[in-house]
């Protein structure tokens, strides 16, 4: 299977503190892969390196064979925060996307601002952050990419709601493409994984198909993290 | 969605579930279409490449056949169907036996009470 994304032995320190610790994984196309692991385990400095946004200390990192600088095309990225202006409506940030990605499908935003109650014309800061939130992800999972990276997607979302954001993102997504989703909300969205990456303290402490792992232990993979992660089960920094 | 999985059992297992009753039960038969993968995907809410396997699984096993243009559908034979109700109806009826041993009810009570409760519909 073709490989989407390569990282090899990536290690990135903040100062004293680890960020990241030669870590090294693939993924390959058509693959939904989740990156769990609770606060500080080091699930958004991966990203950030992965979409070029951090240089790593030592290792590498290519997207299709390419520096994540040069790969912005290839990526549609959710940011753990929304970076549109206040001030836009949806109407103005669906300008500035298309501006931006001639790969942005606009009939799916709009099909996705409806999937979700959200009004064209409202000015983002009238919106709550869950809102904002959602529409965010409409615009990111409105463009046409290999490659979908999504940081807590639902991390501000209330849980009644979080059952339209999957159905949206497994029904606008493209078959064939990879999307890599950090969360530490396990039991809401572990329906959509192949595959799980557990990273602790900057580790990868598993790496696993996740029906694999069903099969061998006979649980969730929400259980499964709750053992991994229990106090006293940690891996000593 | 109507149906609740359990996160403890690989989902393919039970997708296949779901549609081998189907058969089984005859609300699916011999040259009846399979939906697409991505529309049972969507309607309960699990990723494509799960329903894919179960799938997969269904046509190794005979169940099902994907044609190559015109999509998946069943073709199961009457002998297979046979053969797979007698198969389930047997674990069933086991299961049941050592429920009924654990109880301490015995083979003679078991019996009338099954005669007892069975009722025509």
């Amino acid at each position: 299977m073709t490989k989407v994304v390569e990282v090899k032995g990536i290690t990135r320190n903040y100062g004293a503190r680890r960020g990241v610790d030669t870590i090294s994984f693939s993924l390959v196309e058509g693959e939904i892969v989740g990156l769990l692991g609770p606060n500080g385990s080091g699930k958004t400095t991966l990203i950030k390196l992965i979409m070029g946004l951090l240089q790593p200390d030592s290792g590498e990192i290519t997207i299709r064979g390419l520096a994540p600088m040069q790969a912005h095309a290839l990526i549609s990225y959710l940011p753990e925060n929304t970076y549109l202006g206040d001030w836009m409506t949806m109407e103005e940030a669906f300008r500035v996307f298309e501006d931006f990605y001639a790969d942005f499908d606009q009939v799916k935003a709009l099909s996705m601002l409806d999937d979700f109650d959200l009004e064209v014309r409202q000015p983002l800061k009238t919106m709550s952050k869950g809102m904002q939130e959602k529409a965010h992800l409409a615009l990111v999972m409105s463009r046409n990419v290999p490659l979908y990276v999504l940081d807590e997607p639902m991390g501000g979302i209330d849980p009644a709601a979080r059952q339209t954001i999957l159905e949206s993102i497994l029904q606008n997504y493209n078959p064939g493409s990879t999307l890599l989703l950090s969360t530490h909300l396990i039991s809401d969205v572990e329906m959509l994984f192949d595959r799980v990456i557990f990273l602790d303290q900057g580790y990868v402490r598993l790496d696993r198909q996740v029906e694999e792992l069903r099969a061998e232990t006979g649980k969730s993979i929400d259980n499964i993290f709750r053992e991994l992660y229990a106090p006293g089960m940690r891996r000593k920094a | 969605m109507s149906y609740e999985f359990s996160h403890e059992v690989p989902i393919y297992l039970q997708i296949m579930d779901i549609y081998r009753s189907e058969i089984l039960a005859g609300r699916l038969i011999r040259g009846d279409q399979m939906p697409p993968v991505r529309e049972v995907a969507l309607a309960y809410g699990v990723n494509p490449n799960t329903v894919q396997k179960a799938f997969l699984e269904m046509d190794r096993l005979e169940l099902t056949r994907s044609e190559r243009t015109s999509g998946r559908f069943v073709v199961a034979t009457d002998e297979l169907i046979e053969s797979l109700r007698l198969e389930q109806s047997d674990k069933k009826v086991q299961d049941f036996i050592l429920d009924m041993k654990a109880l301490r009810i015995s083979r003679q009570e078991t019996l009338d009470m099954v005669k007892k409760g069975w009722k025509d519909d």
